[in-house]
């Protein structure tokens, strides 16, 4: 084996650093790509919050009306969900998954980068929409007919549906990758139930993109040719069916929100191991309990469409198997509460963020309870209950474990702590503003609010004005984070390469780690 | 570009296979996509919901009228952008279980041109779409009429025996859909 | 490293968030909106139910949270008790929250199959979403209105059939539990029963396009007998004759009629009726029979639909030969035919199903009513020309 050490070719002109990001396919730095880029379109979809929590501030506002609030909730949504949420976790798994297993890259490191690419090619695609013509207004999940070419005409849903192709051919490689990952490339000896929890919940992850996301494509793939060709899946005076788009865009969205969830389970499961000093209580129910959560994620898509007029006896077998989702999550729940029992906690920011984790998605996962029972789903859906709902399970639950990740695992990624104090100001400030602005949104909901109003009745008004300047301070406070990174990354104190205690692989490497991960490949007893 | 890893060609191999079953899952995942659109028509069509035509079935005929009545509603409802009338010419009939009966609806084109329709049919309740035979419908086929036509056009039905006691009533609507429409005017 | 410190704080802050989702807990219990209908009664019940459970699970998590994070917080020397799982904790942890869901799961059942097994219809009316308003139709009292509150009977259950003629809307009405999609091409249906009088907000609930913010709409519920004199003032205005406000505008059914194909047992035997022999009884049955089952076409009249059905009155079927007569009506007709000079190219349908009592009433009731000078027909002469 030759050897071509720099020290041979002194005068070799050295890669600019841009370059080499640009060009790069280490998983660690694609990693932090995919953080840097999600993280920006995280910003970018709470300001467009920003805009509709500002209209929403007083009823008869003028700020954002009727077709221009509508494309604000619609990119909103899809930006948080699609560009946002997925791929900073995603990034994570990026990042962390090899070093986890004790591997040096994940098994195809070039498409990984394509993956990577697809995202800010995506984006660009989808927000272009806005520069010509405007973006599609008929909600993240755009039912025909409103989102057919009678009543959106334009190029907004059309460039929404490349866009979203482009992303989920994404979503799709990367999925590819880790379940060859995972399942080929551990360490020796490290077994699938000796491998940490994280790389569980991103395996069942993995598979979940790749067998929903194809039924995306197909769906999206048959509303671009009904808008364009003249087919008629869609339309009803041709043989075609507005409910047939519901079935099939819930058939792939209700996986992707446990897509939206799972790889978070695999992050708290991560640290508050680390931070009570002890392991995590129950990791079998947890693993398993992730594979059951992702088969039966695909058992109950109907449950969006209980006031559809589907048969009482089609939606009560729906409501069943909703139901049943509720005990692996339970079980996830109560483990984790039992991790930090009799432990020695130590309240680091991550630690605070992964503790309230558990302690807010529990809401978004009780509320949800109201939504399986058919009758008081009937109630309360497309009112502001389920507004409340999405953003307990995916602020709550999925940005807290991001951020709880995000404070965990800068130091391996940067070799620099981020500021405890100003993490603890941006962790108390999150936590108060997040709820008082979506735990009202449960009352405006019994109280009849429908969800995608630009203005609404008086009655609703003190509320909203609530949530509006709760809003804004959450929205401040993620500026303080943004800051902590900046400054961070020249000032922060080194972090050494194992700052935590940790009790996995990576840190026991360097923090950042070398680019090939491990100088030998451990084997795990 | 840097490579971060000493490739292992026994490891390449086993990647590549995996990566292979995975693409064949993928276009099998593709596959399955699209067969769920003739899969939905032939589900709806079992439990007779969503818009999913019933085929005629000229076939199907009664084998006896019974003493239980079932009240039939027709409705008739227009399409935005579709310069037509469409009227039950009764709003609702009594009728026996297995006995065949017609009702008539008027269709008039307002246009200044000939227009293509097509009538879609919805039954409420839902499961008793499957229970609702139509011998002879206008909502089989396209109908042509020329400006300014109105035509009267049986729909020729019986309601099955097996409809479930607990339906007294079931309704019948079509909507009309003129197969070129106008364009909307936008607010 | 830093270590952290005032617990006191964390718990303070716990305690606050707990204090305020207390706070705000009897409202949540409530359910929000007063019940106007036994639907909302059921679901709000089921609410609470669900409610309370998920209170007190909530509330567990919270105290155990709250216990564990001061009793087990970093103390210099203290060592974490290295447990990896407890069997027995994990399974009754697994099937206690699978029976609280069975217990939510029955009264479930319960309230989904009284709302989903509507009582009869005193009335039907229909709600048809368009961009941006919703129209309201009384089929049977052949009303409609757009833009408009929705007028219904208190104490009465109304039918509400549900339909878009654009995009998906949605018809709610919070206060009465109900809420359906409005589909087009489809037809939902749903039941409501206001428990009294009074006005209740209605909203589209399924993103429409601009104004879906807009499209609100009221219901009103009357007293019975205000709902009756404004329902006949609606209709007057309208120009449509006055209906019941209540029941279905239907014909009678046809009777029982043994057709020639079916076999006797498959048939519930009609009731032996007697002989209709006198010409007045002949047709008092005769127009029953008619309005039950030609006046669709031919009109109550008798004047047809000119260029579609031709007229009865003073037509040559009508007045002339009684063969001819009866075997059009056993038979039907097709094709091209002129009646009183004008071509007519339609379909009728036969009518051998119809008893030869009711057969022999109607053609009579045909020959000799609006001017017609037909002949009597007996039952016993349209029994001669079946088969023929």
């Amino acid at each position: 084996m030759s050897v071509h050490p720099a020290s041979v070719h002194p005068h070799a002109a050295e890669t600019p650093t841009w370059v080499k990001w640009l060009t790069t396919t280490d998983h660690k730095k694609l990693g932090v790509l995919y953080l840097v880029t999600a993280f920006f379109m995280f910003l970018v979809g709470g300001l467009f919050a920003l805009f509709l929590r500002a209209q929403l501030e007083h009823p008869d506002n003028t700020l954002f009306v009727r077709e221009q609030y509508n494309q604000f909730i619609t990119m909103h949504a899809t930006a948080m969900i699609f560009m946002a949420i997925i791929p900073m976790l995603i990034g994570f798994a990026n990042f962390a998954v090899p070093l986890l297993i004790g591997a040096r890259d994940v098994a195809f490191p070039r498409i990984n980068a394509i993956s990577y690419w697809l995202l800010p090619f995506g984006a660009l695609m989808m927000f272009s929409s806005f520069f010509l013509g405007g973006a599609a207004g008929g909600g993240w999940t755009q039912y025909p007919p409103l989102s057919g070419g009678m009543f959106s005409p334009g190029r907004g849903v059309d460039l929404w549906i490349l866009g979203l192709h482009i992303l989920g051919v994404s979503s799709i490689m990367g999925g590819l990758n880790f379940i060859v990952t995972i399942l080929n490339m551990r360490a020796p000896g490290m077994t699938l139930h000796k491998m940490p929890l994280m790389c569980w919940t991103v395996l069942v992850t993995s598979w979940l993109q790749v067998i929903a996301t194809p039924v995306l494509a197909g769906v999206l793939t048959m509303l671009l040719f009904d808008r364009n060709f003249g087919t008629s899946f869609f339309r009803p005076e041709q043989g075609g069916d507005p409910l047939l788009w519901q079935h099939l865009f819930w058939f792939y969205s209700h996986p992707a929100v446990y897509i939206m969830i799972l790889p978070a389970f695999g992050i708290i499961s991560e640290i508050l191991p680390v931070f009570s000093g002890k392991p995590i209580f129950g990791y079998l129910a947890i693993a398993y309990s992730s594979v059951a959560i992702g088969i039966l994620g695909f058992t109950v898509w109907a449950h969006h469409m209980f006031a559809t007029g589907l048969p009482a006896s089609i939606r009560a077998v729906f409501m069943f198997l909703t139901m049943l989702i509720a005990v692996p999550t339970g079980i996830k729940i109560f483990s984790w509460v039992a991790t930090l029992w009799g432990g020695n906690i130590r309240f680091y920011t991550a630690a605070l963020f992964a503790i309230s984790f558990v302690a807010f998605f529990l809401i978004g996962g009780l509320d949800g309870i109201f939504l399986a029972s058919i009758p008081t789903d009937v109630q309360l859906t497309h009112t502001y209950w389920v507004v409340a709902h999405i953003h307990y399970v995916l602020f709550a639950g999925s940005m807290l474990a991001i951020f709880a990740g995000l404070y965990y695992w800068f130091p391996k990624m940067t070799g620099r702590l981020l500021n405890e104090g100003l993490g603890k100001v941006h962790f108390w400030i999150t936590i108060v503003a997040m709820n008082v602005t979506f735990f009202p949104m449960h009352i405006l909901g019994i109280m009849g609010m429908p969800r995608r109003y630009f203005t609404y009745a008086p009655q609703f008004a003190p509320l909203n004005q609530m949530e509006s300047w709760a809003a804004f301070a959450l929205g401040a406070a993620q500026l303080l984070f943004v800051f902590n990174v900046l400054w961070s990354l020249k000032k922060g104190e080194k972090a050494g390469d194992d700052p935590w205690s940790g009790n996995t692989l990576e840190w026991t490497v360097s923090s950042p780690p070398p680019p090939h991960n491990f100088d030998v490949i451990p084997t795990v007893r | 570009m840097t490579r971060t890893h000493i490739p292992d060609p026994e490891l390449t191999k086993r990647n590549n296979r995996m990566l292979m079953w995975l693409g064949l899952l993928l276009v099998g995942m593709g596959v399955f996509a699209w067969a769920l659109v003739p899969f939905y028509q032939l589900v709806c069509r079992k439990y007779g919901v969503g818009t999913v035509p019933q085929l005629p079935n000229k076939n199907v005929v009664s084998t006896g009228i019974g003493s239980r009545t079932v009240t039939v509603h027709f409705l008739g409802l227009i399409n935005a952008g579709t310069p037509a009338t469409l009227e039950p010419l009764v709003p609702d009939m009594v009728v026996h279980v297995g006995e065949t009966r017609e009702v008539n609806y008027r269709f008039t084109n307002l246009a200044d041109h000939p227009l293509e329709f097509q009538a879609v049919h919805s039954v409420t309740p839902p499961r008793a779409d499957a229970d609702f035979h139509k011998l002879q419908c206008f909502c089989f086929t396209r109908q042509t009429l020329k400006p300014h036509e109105t035509k009267v056009m049986p729909v020729s039905f019986w309601v099955d025996p097996k409809l479930e006691s607990i339906f007294n009533t079931v309704t019948l609507q079509y909507t009309l859909y003129a197969l070129h429409p106008e364009k909307l005017v936008r607010r | 490293m830093q270590h952290s410190r005032s617990i006191s704080r964390n718990l303070a802050l716990v305690g606050g968030v707990a204090a305020a989702l207390f706070a705000a807990s009897p409202a949540l219990a409530v359910g929000g909106l007063p019940n106007a209908t036994p639907v909302a009664d059921r679901v709000d019940g089921l609410y609470n139910l669900i409610f309370w459970i998920t209170f007190i699970i909530f509330l567990g998590v919270w105290c155990a949270m709250a216990y564990i994070l001061v009793k087990y917080r970093h103390r210099p020397g203290r060592q974490a008790i290295q447990t990896h799982g407890n069997t027995a904790l994990e399974i009754v942890w697994t099937v206690i929250p699978a029976l609280i869901l069975i217990a939510i799961a029955i009264p479930t059942y319960q309230v989904l199959n009284y709302e989903d097994k509507a009582p009869n219809p005193d009335m039907t009316v229909q709600a048809i979403g368009h961009q941006w308003f919703w129209e309201y139709k009384y089929p049977d009292q052949k009303l409609d209105f757009s833009n408009q509150d929705l007028v219904i009977p208190a104490n009465k259950v109304v039918k509400v059939l549900v339909s878009s003629v654009d995009v998906i809307h949605d018809w709610a009405v919070p206060e009465f539990g109900f809420k359906l999609d409005a589909i087009p091409g489809h037809v939902n249906e749903g039941w409501v029963y206001a428990k009294k009088p009074g006005d209740y907000d209605g909203y589209c609930m399924q993103l429409c396009g601009a104004l879906h913010a807009k499209m609100l709409t009221h219901v009103k519920a009357l007293p019975e007998a205000e709902y009756v004199t404004w329902l006949h003032d609606q209709q007057k205005a309208a120009g449509v004759p006055e209906t019941p406000a209540f029941g279905v505008v239907a014909q009678p059914p046809s009777t029982t009629g043994v057709s020639a194909e079916t076999t006797p047992s498959k048939v519930a035997a009609a009731p032996a009726k007697p002989a209709l022999t006198s010409p007045a009884a002949l047709k008092a049955q005769g127009e029953k029979v008619y309005g039950a089952n030609c006046a669709s076409c031919h009109q109550a009249n008798g004047q047809g639909l000119p260029g579609t059905f031709p007229p009865l009155a003073g037509s040559e079927y009508t007045n002339g030969a009684a063969d001819k007569h009866i075997q059009t009506v056993l038979k039907g007709l097709n094709g091209s035919i002129t009646v009183l000079g004008k071509p007519y190219n339609g379909a009728m349908p036969p009518w051998a199903q119809l008893t030869d009592d009711d057969l022999a009433a109607v053609i009579t009731y045909e020959r000799t009513s609006w001017g017609n000078h037909g002949s009597v027909v007996t039952s016993d002469q349209v029994k001669a020309q079946r088969g023929k």
